[in-house]
């Protein structure tokens, strides 16, 4: 081996075992500054998103409507398509009236904010939101929607965060289901991408009265999640050898959601 | 020689400014072009040994500080398991290996059978997403591997396949605006000795 490559193969194994060893604050310090330089591109990235995601409904939209088009004439055209328009801007319209209505009737302190950019990694379950540090917004602060828990703000940046959904194995939340004195944890799964991602409901009693259509609430215990909010229905019940387990369908569509509210402890 | 590094390192920060703009496609199981990685495949091969540490360690540390879950907090009592994540830096190690596969089939690439090299990316990226879903099983346990995640993995995979010919375009141009002529080095001595002999078999 040559001696410069030798002498680089050192530096680069001194470095590697340097960002290995960061500890969680340095690693966050890294990720702010990388962020706070990345940050206009995430947006500008966002944008281009929501536009192919629109574009991806349209696509779809058309093709149930094709056969319908090829008989109508150019006028009838015309006018779908001012309808569809029209229609989007309904549909936007409801979601905004009960994202205020919402707002006004939680018992909570909320900041809302507008999912920017979904899953932008391959194995986490994250979003990202439009609302940062700058906006009152820490780490760990537990976001929701007008149906239940989305999930917690992982990372806090100047302009916007990351939140870490209730859909990642990562995010668990201290459970209960309603009706019964059974408490559990709840998570997400591991890969679970696709439209109908499922949750796990763990560690109930083993002889646990639970059953398929209980609703799933948060305990308000483990210091992360306030109290009450509404989590999802059990699906499945499965009964081990030392505890209970449960699939719990999320009272959140994770993906149809544009606007959440992030709760001040 | 020093301008094309600088061009290719350029490069890497634009795809990773890139990737930000190529979402997941939803009904392809959320596969997606790993914009970065793929830029990072072609230039190693197109460098030495060195540039590709620094590379890899540029691409492995820009990845994971984009990526990177805190850890998951609360009240320890409550929550008695949480889910481990990967330590960050892992990425520079993947990034490493990757490297040293790409550089493996250099002497082919510099002697113009580029096709191979351009199918080595997907093999490589390939290679990539099935480590990390794997180190994560590991770190977390229970070792779960449904058929969604194969197909998420090889459809990535072929997607950064295809777009590799471009990206050698690119580096092809790159090279020929800064003058840069690939040398030969290393395995490239020994392979191009072989054919030497073979010639003069011949003769």
């Amino acid at each position: 081996m040559k001696p410069l490559n030798l002498v680089t193969l050192l530096v680069f194994l001194a470095a590697s075992a340097w960002a290995l060893t960061r500890s969680e604050t340095s690693v966050r310090q890294i990720q702010k500054g990388y962020y706070t330089i990345i940050s206009p591109f995430v947006a500008s990235g966002s944008a281009m998103e929501t536009k192919i995601r629109a574009f991806d409904d349209q696509l779809e939209h058309s093709q149930t409507l094709s056969m319908k088009l090829n008989l109508a004439e150019t006028e009838l055209v015309t006018l779908s398509t001012e309808i569809k328009y029209l229609q989007t801007l309904e549909k936007e319209n409801v979601q905004l009236r009960a994202a205020l209505d919402f707002k006004e009737r939680t018992p909570f302190s909320v900041i809302a904010a507008k999912v920017i950019r979904r899953k932008p990694s391959n194995w986490w379950e994250t979003a990202h939101i439009d609302r940062g540090e700058h906006h009152g917004i820490s780490p760990m602060l537990a976001v929701i929607a007008a149906e239940g828990l989305v999930g917690k703000v992982d990372r806090p940046d100047y302009e916007t965060s990351t939140v870490i959904l209730l859909t990642d194995e990562a995010c668990q939340v201290s459970a209960k289901v309603v009706g019964t004195h059974e408490f559990g944890i709840l998570s997400g799964q591991r890969a679970q991408n696709g439209d109908n991602p499922m949750l796990r409901l763990r560690y109930l009693s083993r002889d646990s009265n639970v059953k398929v259509g209980q609703k799933v609430i948060t305990t308000g215990k483990g210091e992360l999640f306030q109290k009450g909010i509404a989590l999802g229905i059990i699906i499945d019940v499965t009964r081990g050898a030392l505890y209970t387990e449960a699939q719990v369908k999320p009272a959140v569509n994770f993906t149809d959601i544009e606007t959440v509210f992030v709760l001040k402890k | 020689m020093i301008r094309y590094h600088i061009s290719i390192f350029i490069l890497v920060l634009l795809a990773c400014i890139l990737q930000q703009f190529l979402p997941a496609v939803t009904g392809m199981y959320d596969a997606r072009l790993h914009i970065l990685p793929l830029t990072f495949l072609c230039c190693v091969v197109t460098v030495g040994f060195s540039p590709m540490l620094i590379l890899a360690f540029l691409c492995g540390f820009i990845w994971d500080a984009q990526n990177t879950l805190g850890s998951p907090g609360g009240d320890l009592t409550i929550y008695t398991a949480p889910a481990d994540q990967i330590r960050f830096g892992y990425s520079i190690i993947l990034y490493f290996v990757m490297g040293i596969i790409m550089q493996g089939f250099q002497p082919l690439f510099r002697k113009g059978v580029w096709q191979l090299s351009a199918i080595v990316t997907g093999f490589a990226t390939f290679f990539y997403l099935l480590s990390e879903y794997l180190l994560i099983n590991v770190v977390r346990g229970e070792f779960y591997f449904p058929t969604r995640v194969f197909y998420q993995i090889w459809i990535s995979a072929a997607i950064t396949m295809v777009c590799s010919p471009l990206l050698f375009f690119i580096l092809f141009k790159l090279a020929n605006l800064f003058d840069h002529t690939i040398r030969y080095d290393g395995l490239k001595k020994r392979y191009f000795r072989f054919q030497k002999s073979e010639e003069e078999e011949h003769v």
